[in-house]
């Protein structure tokens, strides 16, 4: 039975859109939260799973990213996409100074400078030009760090607990999709 | 528990719980975008027992989650069902938030102060250019005295 007035209140008839707080929640490149989340360093790869046999793929903060080892034991992350015409470096080999694109053979240093463009002459006279975009990596406590620039800024995290730990476990694992 | 900012969390054996205990595990929660995260740990430990206890102790009406039937998952909901169910992302204009709620209230409030330090030039909390002593955490299992709850 309805009330007097034939109105009943605090039905869910009628409410407004529900939104979220997009300053608290969104990270991807320009976003308030994601400008602030990249003055941070934060862990992307465990250290003893990056070998120089395969790349990883991984985003975070919103960004496509490939981490590697090169032969010479240097972690490096750049973009995903190739900076000449966009492959996928995931499917790139890990030689012993770079990552080389399967597409067209660019190869790129862990700071992203391109060392060759195979099918040019000469190498790519103007391979300086071909930078694939990248971020600084630090190892530590078995983990890869990464911040969006190395300059005017303070070390990854120093913790006494892990710096003084002889016997240490690291790993990772991907959040659950929501039910 | 103890969180330092943006992301990191400071945790002790949460299975075998006993006063006095330190923390003996640092968490990263890394967003992988607006609605997804990675987690990262490195843990100190002896041996794998401790890792597997982090890992794999939790269970519900004795099972693994995964092995969990749809009536089980509504009668033994854990903390993944409690927090996945609010959605990709939570619906904060349709929150009410109360006082047991302080401490979320306090995260939201101190993250917001970092968007706003960093909008404004300024160097957000635990972010500093000279390189500090190790940064010292206070976490672990204590136990409150009678005296100290009253």
């Amino acid at each position: 039975m309805t009330s007097a007035s034939g109105i009943d209140t605090g039905t869910g008839y009628g409410r407004k859109r529900p939104i979220h707080d997009e300053r608290l929640t969104e990270v991807g490149p320009g976003t308030p939260m994601g400008e602030a989340m990249r003055r941070y360093w934060h862990p992307i790869a465990v250290s003893s799973a990056l070998t120089n046999d395969v790349p990883h793929r991984t985003r975070v903060l919103g960004e496509n990213l490939i981490v590697f080892r090169d032969g010479k034991g240097r972690a490096g992350v750049v973009f995903e996409r190739c900076a000449h015409r966009g492959s996928s470096l995931y499917y790139g080999r890990i030689e012993d100074d770079g990552i080389r694109c399967c597409y067209h053979g660019w190869k790129y240093d862990v700071q992203g400078h391109c060392l060759e463009q195979a099918c040019e002459p000469n190498g790519g006279r103007r391979r300086d030009l071909g930078r694939q975009p990248w971020y600084p990596v630090e190892e530590r406590y078995g983990l890869v760090f990464k911040r969006r620039s190395a300059r005017n800024t303070t070390s990854v995290f120093r913790s006494p607990l892990l710096m003084a730990s002889r016997s240490r476990w690291t790993g990772s694992w991907n959040s659950c999709s929501p039910t | 528990m103890e969180l330092l900012l943006p992301n990191m969390i400071a945790l002790p054996d949460f299975v075998n719980v006993d006063a006095g205990k330190r923390h003996d595990c640092i968490l990263w929660v890394v967003p992988s975008d607006d609605t997804s995260h990675r987690f990262f740990f490195c843990m100190r430990a002896k041996g794998p027992d401790r890792l597997h206890g982090f890992l794999g102790a939790i269970k519900q009406n004795g099972k693994d989650p995964w092995l969990l039937t749809e009536v089980e998952r509504q009668r033994f909901s854990g903390d993944a069902k409690a927090q996945g169910s609010q959605g990709p992302i939570t619906q904060h204009s349709e929150e009410r938030l109360v006082s047991s709620d302080r401490g979320v209230l306090m995260v939201r409030r101190m993250l917001k102060q970092m968007v706003a330090d960093v909008e404004a030039g300024r160097d957000p909390q635990t972010v500093s250019l000279t390189d500090g002593p190790p940064r010292h955490v206070e976490s672990g299992v204590f136990v409150a005295s009678p005296a100290a709850i009253d």
